[in-house]
This record gives structure tokens, C-alpha cells and sequence, in this order.
């Protein structure tokens, strides 16, 4: 991997790690649809109150009877509870169309999870500068008991967004309550254990080829003893040259 | 900072030279850079002198013959 790509990807990786958490703020905060239902409900209580106003200063005015203000009261609360009923059938058929994974909407679930994702995301790239960068044994081994419990409560957040929420009220839990605590402990664990072998392997690769290229300039260095006395001059720019080029292209 | 030891710190950092030779490495890096920035210029004077010479022959060529 260029290095070009190398930190066109790690940027990526660190835009999504920042821009995650505050994405939910783009999603509207009520539906058309669930905007439409409140406004129908107010109408309903609008219309209830104005036609019981409007049947109370009838019968004060004594324009109608005792017994037809009571049938025309009935008749209005009668009315406007089954139009309530409707709207609370509607209300929940809406809220279960929207609901996301378990989540009441889709803009809960990226609030749910975005925190999550940006911390563990995170938490392993510490993880791959600890392996990459520290040198000191002790230092590197504390480190990464660090980063694992970073990876482990960041992980279990994560696990544990995705895992929890997603219950179904009506089709209950796919799996015995005891195999999602499992899950949320085994996960984060796991993805620590294969990202630190991970990096390890991809330090490694890159710890044998700068061995490689130290053991050639070793051997250039060692026979410029047996160069001529005229050529040397020349080799040495030739030897700048090959350094330059090196540490241009290897870093 | 000297070029020198500019040279000597990206060596040291890179890890890339037996530290036995760090200071032959420098010495040479430090002539090799020195020489291509000594190129570098003579390149661009060489470059200006001829655009100069480039514009004069197009826009101030004499007008007029004997």
C-alpha cells in the first residue's frame, strides 16, 4: 500500500470516526407522516370542545331541551373517541413503520450507535499506534492493556447498541437472553484479539524489509573501503542519491 | 538548522543506516543534496535566460532592414 492510499485511508477512517456521532443531527426530527397524525389529533380535541361550547350555549339559551343537550353531547364524545381510536391506530402503525432495528426511529439508531462506533473506532486506531510505534516492551505491554479495556467498554457499547435494541416486543428475542450476554462480552474480546494480531502481522512485514534495506546499507558502507582512490567522490553522491530516494519513499 | 545536521535527524529518525555509518550517511546525503540544489538553480537561471532570450526574439525583433 502506497503511502499516498495509506493516509487517504486513515483519514477516511478518522472523518467517519468524528463525523458518526453528529450525524443523526441531518435526519428530521418527526416524520410528514407522524406530523400529520398530531395535527389530526388536535383537531379532533378542536373540534370535541367547539361542538360541546356550541351545545352548552344552546341549551343555555334555552334553544334546545335538558334530553337533546345529553343525546347531542353523547353523540359528540361518542364521535370523537372512535375518531381518537383511529388516531392512535394510526399513530402506533406509523411508529412501528419507522421503527429501526428495535430503535423508534432510524434517527435514534444513528444516535444509538454513533457514539459507539466513533469510540471503538478509535480505540483501535490507539491500538495500532501502540503496536506500531512503542518499542519499549513494558511500556508497549501496558499500552495494550489500555487499549484493550478501551476496545473491551467501547466494544460492549457497541455490541450492546445493536444487540439490546434490536428485541422485537412481538416476536420476542432470536436467541436465549444468556447467548446475548455472551455475545456482548465474547465480541468486543475477540475483535481485540484478531486486530492485535492484525497489526502485529502487518508490523512485522514491515520490520523485515526495513531490516533488509538496513543490511544493505550496511554492506554498501562496509566495502567502500575497497573502492578506488577517483571513485570514491563519485560514489559517495551516488550513495546520497540512494538515501534520498530511500527516505523519500520509506518512512 | 544546518543542512547537516537536517540530514543527520531524517537518518537518525528513519532507522534505515547501520548506526556505525550515520556519519558517512550523512556526509554523503548532505553532498547529494547540496549538489541537487546547486542544479536546481542553475536549471532555473538557465530556464529564465532563455525565456528572456524567447520574448525578445518575438516581440522586439527590429522592424525595419538596411
Amino acid at each position: 500500500m502506497t503511502r499516498l492510499s495509506k493516509t487517504i485511508l486513515l483519514g477516511a477512517v478518522v472523518l467517519l470516526a468524528i463525523t458518526v456521532p453528529f450525524s443523526h443531527e441531518y435526519q428530521p426530527k418527526k416524520s410528514l407522516d407522524k406530523t400529520n397524525n398530531i395535527n389530526d389529533y388536535h383537531e379532533i380535541i378542536k373540534e370535541r370542545n367547539n361542538l360541546t361550547e356550541d351545545n352548552l350555549s344552546r341549551f343555555e339559551k334555552g334553544d334546545i331541551s335538558k334530553e337533546q343537550y345529553l343525546v347531542s353531547f353523547r353523540q359528540v364524545i361518542s364521535s370523537s373517541k372512535l375518531k381518537l381510536r383511529n388516531n392512535k391506530k394510526e399513530r402506533l402503525a406509523i411508529k412501528s413503520n419507522e421503527s429501526y432495528l428495535g430503535y423508534t426511529s432510524y434517527k435514534n439508531f444513528l444516535l444509538g450507535i454513533g457514539f459507539p462506533i466513533s469510540g471503538f473506532i478509535l480505540s483501535i486506531l490507539f491500538l495500532n499506534i501502540v503496536v506500531r510505534n512503542i518499542q519499549n516492551s513494558f511500556k508497549k505491554k501496558y499500552y495494550i492493556i489500555v487499549s484493550f479495556v478501551f476496545i473491551a467498554a467501547w466494544g460492549y457499547w457497541l455490541a450492546w447498541s445493536c444487540l439490546d435494541f434490536a428485541f422485537d416486543p412481538i416476536r420476542g428475542y432470536d436467541w436465549e437472553r444468556k447467548y446475548y450476554n455472551i455475545a456482548l462480552y465474547f465480541l468486543p474480546t475477540t475483535i481485540f484479539i484478531a486486530s492485535y494480531f492484525l497489526f502485529t502481522y502487518f508490523d512485522t512485514i514491515e520490520q523485515k524489509f526495513r531490516d533488509a534495506i538496513k543490511n544493505m546499507f550496511g554492506y554498501i558502507f562496509e566495502s567502500s573501503n575497497d573502492l578506488k582512490e577517483e571513485t570514491i567522490e563519485d560514489h559517495k553522491i551516488k550513495r546520497g542519491k540512494l538515501i534520498r530516494e530511500t527516505l523519500d519513499n520509506v518512512k | 538548522m544546518s543542512n547537516n545536521s537536517k540530514c543527520k535527524k531524517e537518518i537518525v529518525y528513519s532507522g534505515l543506516i547501520p548506526e556505525a555509518y550515520i556519519e558517512e550517511a550523512t556526509d554523503a546525503l548532505s553532498k547529494y543534496d547540496k549538489l541537487e540544489e546547486e542544479i536546481k538553480k542553475r536549471n532555473e537561471a538557465n530556464q529564465k535566460a532563455s525565456s528572456f532570450l524567447e520574448i525578445n526574439k518575438v516581440y522586439f525583433r527590429p522592424s525595419f532592414n538596411f
